[in-house]
């Protein structure tokens, strides 16, 4: 199927080599979104096991429904930064773990079990928090990068002000707006969620 | 009487001249530098560069209503996206005209943002790299 906008070339370019104008094509971000998906599902469901949950089990610690674990551990469902703090919280993980891929962290284990769901105001404690530190994250890799909020909002394709919500830690972005906020950066979509410590980038011209 | 000390705005000409024309004592220089401040307060990681001063600027104008619709339908027909169509056919338009005036064009600003190389490879296959590598 041919997506409505492909991806570009110009003619522009003195040389042969093809640039890509603007955000990635839907389709894309699509294919690459559900790859993610699949993976933070398999992940979720590794760590379930490991807690030897059953789906409705771990569904009433995290306060959602059964329907919703089983989307995410098929990588139907596009989660939230809001869902994924209340999955690891309820698995004793740190909010950015179904994010990195299990090449990169083999041994993680969570630390411990709830039994059960958390106050919400633990939870909005929690979410507040990531969001900032995602928010953060977003910029400090942008200012990296040398691009200014313009350049960003060209290539994701994004608004000014979701792009500003975004940064101040005001939008509960989901793994597709991740994926191609990370796609405009040139980084992998997990890079957006952990922080600087636990990040492999650290200075500038760094592979 | 309208309103009289309802807004403070609308209190007259005078309350407005009087304020402006206060003499501004100049403050003393905080002992830390504000920017710095600012920035970590706004949550900026100073482990991280700061960005370059420039790379791109916003052109705004305006037009007849229905324009918005067709520009975005040509550059959906042309296979881009509408800033994309928007820069090219300006960028050709302007290079054609300053051709005509018989000035250099040796020096003209590039048509599109540039792409800064990526910090990391893309997690998803060999086919992501597609887009970069082969020549369409």
């Amino acid at each position: 199927m041919t997506p409505a906008v492909p991806i570009v070339y110009t003619e522009s370019v003195s040389s042969f080599k093809p640039k890509l104008i603007g955000p990635l094509p839907a389709a894309e971000i699509k294919r690459r979104t559900d790859l993610l998906l699949a993976r933070i599902g398999e992940r979720v469901g590794e760590f379930r096991e490991m807690h030897e949950l059953n789906r409705s089990g771990l569904a009433h610690v995290a306060g959602l429904d059964p329907s919703v674990i089983t989307h995410i551990e098929s990588g139907r469902m596009n989660i939230t930064a809001r869902t994924a703090v209340k999955l690891t919280v309820a698995l004793g993980l740190e909010p950015w773990d179904l994010h990195v891929p299990r090449e990169l962290a083999p041994d993680l284990k969570p630390k411990h079990r709830r039994h059960r769901p958390p106050s919400d105001a633990v939870l909005e404690r929690h979410t507040r928090r990531f969001l900032k530190q995602i928010g953060r994250r977003v910029r400090a890799l942008r200012q990296l990068q040398g691009m200014s909020m313009m350049t960003l909002e060209e290539f994701t394709g994004f608004t000014n002000s979701s792009l500003s919500n975004i940064e101040g830690g005001k939008a509960n972005i989901s793994t597709a707006i991740a994926v191609r906020l990370a796609e405009a950066i040139g980084v992998q979509p997990h890079e957006l969620y952990v922080p600087t410590e636990q990040s492999g980038i650290r200075e500038k011209n760094e592979p | 009487m309208r309103g009289e000390g309802a807004y403070p705005f609308s209190r007259g000409k005078d309350h407005i001249s009087r304020e402006v024309s206060k003499p501004r004592l100049r403050e003393a220089r905080p002992p830390v530098s504000f920017g710095l401040l600012a920035g970590l307060l706004v949550g900026h990681d100073p482990r991280m560069p700061y960005p370059k001063t420039k790379d791109a600027e916003r052109v705004k104008f305006i037009a007849t209503p229905g324009s918005k619709k067709l520009y975005q339908e040509v550059a959906t027909l042309e296979g881009l996206h509408l800033n994309g169509w928007i820069r090219e056919t300006l960028h050709r338009e302007a290079k054609r005209v300053l051709e005509a005036h018989g000035r250099d064009t040796s020096n003209l600003p590039p048509v599109h943002l540039e792409r800064p190389p990526r910090l990391q490879p893309p997690l998803f296959g060999p086919e992501d790299d597609d887009e970069e590598d082969e020549p369409s």
